[in-house]
């Protein structure tokens, strides 16, 4: 999977997860921020956000590299799910 | 119509759609926090199929819902117990993801995206790890030793201990039909659209078990 195509999956993930118009979601840019940003963002919806990152990107998330700097921007949150995604 | 069922451990609310059906199906709900968020979309499915002449009984587990039992005093027995219960009632059971743990002793079994204990419980160890800054880890550890909270729930060691264990039995009818995941939403939401044509596919179903 290439990185733009990673970026998408993780942009509809977001978009899925937190019920924002496509719209919105099409603006994310790398800095725009998540978590603490987002008040739909609760820890339970990161729980199923990252959970469905996992099953559309055929990823293991490490739980230990689960903290608010992964989900803090949209940038940080993709670099990560590129890294674990493409070999 | 709002009904009660007996338990070993107490009475429970029940909610009914489509009284006086031939047939009547058990509708067991998703567990935990995908219990809220899939709720509305259940009752809209028990809506079309009373709709198309099925009825529902759809329960509230013990601890659950309006229960008067302390979901820490639960176990994963007393769920699959008091559903059991309410098996010979009905032709067959219809279960909403974590649920398909719980309809064992069914005879015909329709299933919405089952999923394993494991992977219900880390979902909540890790809202509760994110919530907490703790690590998923220590979490884990700490609910097989003492009830811990979990996303909310608070739940007994030997609950933990079983749910993490449990995998739904083969042997169900699985739903091809696909459809917005509500279940990870992150607030409650619904699909008449989609809560349709999931009605449409139990309703073929059932009515085949019925035959």
């Amino acid at each position: 999977m290439t990185a733009n195509k990673v970026r998408d999956v993780v942009r509809d993930v977001l978009r899925d997860v937190l019920s924002i118009d496509a719209k919105r979601a099409a603006a994310f840019d790398a800095e725009t921020p998540l978590f603490g940003a987002l008040p739909e963002l609760d820890s339970m919806a990161v729980a199923g956000l990252l959970t469905e990152l996992e099953d559309r990107l055929g990823i293991i998330i490490d739980d230990d590299d689960v903290d608010g700097d992964l989900l803090a921007t949209f940038g940080s949150l993709t670099e990560y799910a590129i890294k674990k995604s493409v070999k | 119509m709002i009904e009660s069922y007996t338990w070993r451990g107490g009475t429970e609310y029940l909610l009914r759609h489509g009284a006086g059906s031939r047939i009547t199906l058990l509708v067991l709900p998703a567990l935990f926090e995908e219990a809220n968020r899939m709720r509305r979309f259940t009752v809209s499915v028990m809506r079309c199929l009373a709709d198309l002449g099925i009825g529902t009984i759809l329960p509230d587990l013990p601890g659950t819902g309006e229960s008067l039992t302390n979901l820490a005093d639960v176990t994963l027995q007393d769920w699959r117990d008091a559903v059991s219960g309410l098996i010979g009632k009905t032709v067959g059971t219809v279960a909403i993801r974590g649920s398909a743990l719980l309809d064992g002793d069914a005879q015909h079994r329709w299933r919405l995206a089952p999923d394993s204990g494991e992977r219900l419980l880390h979902d909540l160890t890790r809202a509760t790890a994110f919530s907490e800054e703790v690590s998923a880890s220590e979490i884990d550890q700490k609910a097989r030793m003492v009830p811990t909270r979990l996303a909310g729930n608070l739940i007994s060691p030997a609950f933990y201990t079983a749910l993490h264990g449990a995998v739904p039995l083969e042997g169900a009818y699985a739903s091809p039909v696909e459809g917005s995941k509500l279940w990870r939403a992150a607030e409650p939401g619904d699909d008449p659209e989609y809560a349709r044509r999931i009605a449409q596919d139990i309703a073929a179903w059932a009515t085949t078990c019925a035959a």
